[in-house]
């Protein structure tokens, strides 16, 4: 885990490397938790989490254009644009499905319009039903 | 504080559009929408007992109420494992948040959490497609794009509304990492421009970042089209292996059959080129709308407490006892303020569960305009540093030849959720779009060959097979048509209306 400053940010943003960037702030509720979370989903598929830090004005002044408004924010960072923004990291599912997405995203795969490959009616996709891991009723605060 | 004998007994929530709407079909047959209905029955009671009976004015009252229903949904959700239940579970508590605690910046909007019924009862089939759900679209309606020199017509005089160029061109006049500029001249590879800058005027001069004149607004012609071509890195279609996107383009084609327009698409396009541009318009509305009414952020509808009053320590104790509740700060407040976030708690990150963040309902709607809007002409720019939006721009054809429509931000969880993109520029939104690539570049040509590769991908593997067109019927002209399509355009019901009444709590 790493905290970047507002240079680091700016180079990260600008990396065709993938990120998991978590945005914090002293007195923010939950921050620990959080980061917590999300850096042993990030040891689990050997990424990097980078921490930023929201009461550093330099660093804060950027992340509005990152469409950062509350704390904690999770963004993952992916060909220089922001491929997904959380704020409420209830448990390690929601840790682990954040930091695959970056994950994912480290396959570059060329563009245009990609063609289906569908499925029968009936079949069961992996994936679309919640993970097993996941407990029943609410997911902890 | 209002009086209690004035205040309204039974407040509308933010929700009402929402909860009203049918979440559930009444056809039976399905065994997810059957349990589904099961469950939201037994939160309904608490939901309309507390709407009945509580005065609007009492916040605690009505997040105790909330806390109740959360309670009985939470035993209901204990059995419960598919997305779509969590999701109609989701939005009977969404009919019990107070107008008076959402953020102010959705305040007077109405927000929605509904999937088309014909689009849920196909969740016991993980929304396999069938040869039914087979894109139709008459090949009048892509034709003008294999067209040869297209997009140099685009480039002449007086063809194209706004271009985007690189801010290294006049820095003075960019906003973030691009520019507005047309094209008023030629002289073989050079264009002459028009510049647009921030404040609205123009200029055909440009200017260096400290302002100093830099030149006469030239450029050439192979960089207008590299931006005019942009596709933006990542930028992918559908991939119909997975649910949520099968889901997403069922909704997408449940919404085009609500407001008709398959059927307008499915045959000949009109010989009226503003017609022809209305109809393309309100596809793509469509699409929007497909992703905005069925998935909320959950920013969007978290609890916003005021800071000092008695209630709401108790408040937000309720809902933290009952796992629901998680506290998060602005990211510009000097003091914590009291925000609470809830909604996936109860419900599935995705199409399918409906808890989506701005920037996923964007890539949504990106996803669905690589695969069934550019076929059209509506060419996608994915990347903006934000992720909350894409550029959209439009490829048409009318008497005098091409034309181009845009650029256009469409970010479909903000109101408005289209507008030229200098508007969104000024409201801070899409400023720093990526830089052209080759790799990146629509194939403008290719475009229609695409659509037809991904209608007959779906075809092949669906099953049923297509039906047999009726004797004598063109293949070119599919069946789907009523005569009510001609006027379809004119009864597009709009986005749903805000149902501000202000008598909230």
């Amino acid at each position: 885990m790493k905290r970047l400053s507002a240079l680091d940010l700016q180079e990260r943003l600008r990396a065709t490397e993938p990120s998991v960037l978590c945005v914090t702030r002293r007195r923010a509720p939950s921050v620990d938790d959080v980061v917590r979370r999300l850096d042993a989903a990030a040891r689990r598929l050997e990424l990097e989490l980078f921490t930023i830090d929201g009461d550093d004005g330099e660093t804060a002044a950027l992340l509005p254009d990152l469409g950062v408004t509350m704390v904690p924010c999770v963004l993952v960072v992916a060909h220089g644009a922001v491929v997904e923004r959380a704020s409420a990291i209830r448990d390690g599912v929601d840790a682990r499905r954040l930091v695959a997405l970056a994950a994912a995203a480290r396959a570059t795969r060329p563009p245009g319009p990609a063609l289906p490959e569908t499925l029968p009616p009936g079949s069961v996709v992996p994936g679309s039903q919640p993970p097993a891991s996941q407990p029943p009723g609410f997911r902890r605060g | 504080m209002p009086d209690e004998t004035t205040a309204s007994i039974a407040p509308r929530s933010a929700f009402e559009g929402s909860a009203d709407a049918a979440t559930v079909p009444d056809a039976a047959g399905s065994a997810v929408i059957a349990r589904a209905r099961r469950g939201a029955a037994a939160v309904d009671v608490v939901v309309d007992d507390a709407r009945a009976s509580i005065p609007g004015w009492d916040n605690l009252a009505w997040i105790d109420a909330f806390a109740r229903a959360a309670e009985t949904a939470r035993e209901v959700l204990r059995t419960s494992t598919h997305p779509i239940e969590r999701r109609v579970i989701g939005a009977r508590l969404l009919r019990l948040m107070p107008r008076s605690l959402l953020p102010a910046e959705l305040a007077d909007r109405t927000v929605t959490l509904s999937l088309p019924d014909s689009v849920l009862s196909r969740a016991d089939d993980d929304f396999a497609l069938t040869a039914e759900d087979v894109p139709r679209v008459h090949p009048s309606w892509t034709a003008h794009l294999t067209r040869p020199g297209l997009l140099d017509e685009v480039l002449r005089p007086g063809r194209h509304e706004w271009l985007l160029a690189p801010r290294s061109f006049s820095p003075k006049d960019a906003v973030g990492s691009a520019m507005l500029v047309r094209v008023v001249g030629e002289s073989g590879d050079l264009l002459q421009l028009e510049i647009k800058n921030p404040g609205g005027h123009t200029s055909r001069r440009r200017r260096t970042s400290d302002g100093r004149d830099a030149g006469p607004a030239e450029l050439k012609r192979d960089v207008l089209l590299s931006w005019l071509r942009h596709g933006g890195p990542g930028g992918r279609g559908l991939d119909l292996r997975r649910a949520d996107d099968r889901c997403l383009l069922l909704a997408w084609q449940e919404t085009m059959r609500e407001r008709r327009l398959d059927g307008l698409l499915a045959r000949s396009a009109s010989d009226d080129p503003e017609r022809r541009a209305a109809v393309v318009a309100a596809v793509i509305d469509a699409a929007i709308d497909a992703v905005a009414f069925a998935a909320l952020d959950p920013l969007a509808c978290r609890f916003v407490f005021p800071r000092d009053a008695a209630w709401v320590e108790a408040a937000i104790v309720r809902l933290k006892d009952l796992g629901l509740g998680m506290e998060l700060m602005p990211l510009q407040a000097t003091t914590p303020t009291r925000d609470v976030v809830w909604l996936d708690a109860v419900v599935d990150a995705g199409f399918v569960g409906g808890a989506m963040s701005d920037v996923a309902q964007a890539r949504a709607f990106a996803r669905l305009a690589v695969s069934v809007l550019s076929p059209l002409g509506v060419l996608p720019l994915v990347g903006a540093r934000c992720g909350r939006g894409v550029v959209l721009t439009l490829l048409e054809e009318d008497q005098r030849g091409p034309r181009q429509r845009g650029p256009l931000w469409v970010e479909p969880a903000a109101e408005p959720a289209i507008s030229p993109i200098h508007e969104a520029w000024a409201r801070g939104r899409g400023r720093l779009l990526p830089a052209p690539a080759a790799d990146t570049a629509h194939d403008v040509g290719g475009l229609p060959a695409f659509l037809q590769a991904f209608a007959d991908a779906i075809a092949d593997r669906a099953a049923p097979p297509l039906p047999v067109p009726a004797p004598g019927a063109s293949p070119e002209e599919p069946m789907l048509v009523d005569d009510d399509d001609v006027a379809a355009l004119d009864s597009v019901p709009p986005r749903p209306a805000d149902d501000a009444d202000g008598d909230q709590p």
